[in-house]
């Protein structure tokens, strides 16, 4: 299916820039593969989400955004953990639709975006900084 | 299979109750860690073809031997992300209160 940035793919020197390269490269040598990574990936999230929160103007209410990460990274987890069988815990590997655990994590991210941008919509942040 | 579904009857639960709660235990805060995590694992299990948009929903539901193990999985991994999730809420909310500058940060 989305097999153009997965493992499965024998031609992917090709289609790919050097940026995931280096991702492979990083994987390999930490042993980090499959599931793993899109626990890393919203951590990562919320970890930056959490650093621009504490930055900038409460009114973007980041607070919603990193919470709902931080939430979904806990799930997530006591997912790995709970599921873990024994071996390396980074070296389990992934199937389905998308067959590149980093691209499944940065889709994962997306409807958590969306909750967000519609709450921001909703309450308006441009009008409340005119209010102010 | 279905671990998500756990955490998700917890938030229609506290989210369909949360105007009984007192403001001070910042029911919102629970709230918005269960729907996020939920919405990040329905995507997770949509692309591992464990749910789909269509009845049943949920695969495990086509085949009546993997119903147990479906229920199994949301009774122990379900409930634990949920018992984690409220854990964390509680010592949020728990430090808060004890901490007013912290508090007003937050807020």
């Amino acid at each position: 299916m989305l097999d153009f940035l997965g493992e499965g793919s024998t031609n992917k020197k090709f289609l790919l820039p050097k940026f995931f390269y280096t991702i492979d490269c990083i994987k390999e040598k930490f042993c980090i593969r499959g599931e793993s990574m899109w626990l890393i990936t919203t951590l990562i999230a919320a970890l930056c989400m959490t650093l621009v929160w504490y930055i900038a103007p409460r009114i973007y209410k980041l607070d919603l955004l990193s919470l709902m990460l931080w939430g979904a990274s806990l799930m997530i987890l006591v997912d790995h953990i709970l599921g873990y069988e024994g071996g390396s815990f980074f070296e389990m590997e992934t199937e389905g639709f998308i067959n590149n655990s980093i691209l499944l994590g940065i889709v994962m991210i997306i409807p958590v975006f969306i909750i967000w941008i519609l709450v921001l919509i909703i309450k308006k942040p441009k009008k409340n900084l005119e209010w102010r | 299979m279905a671990c998500f579904i756990a955490p998700m009857a917890t938030g229609i639960i506290t989210t369909l109750f949360r105007n009984k709660v007192p403001a001070s235990l910042k029911i919102s805060w629970l709230n918005i860690m269960l729907w996020g995590g939920v919405a990040m694992l329905a995507i997770e299990h949509i692309a591992h073809g464990e749910v789909v948009l269509y009845p049943p929903f949920l695969t495990a539901m086509q085949n009546p031997a993997e119903i147990p193990v479906m229920l199994q999985e949301m009774a122990t991994v379900g409930g634990t992300m949920t018992i984690a999730i409220v854990l964390i809420w509680v010592v949020l909310v728990a430090i808060t209160s004890r901490m007013p500058h912290l508090s007003k940060q937050v807020e």
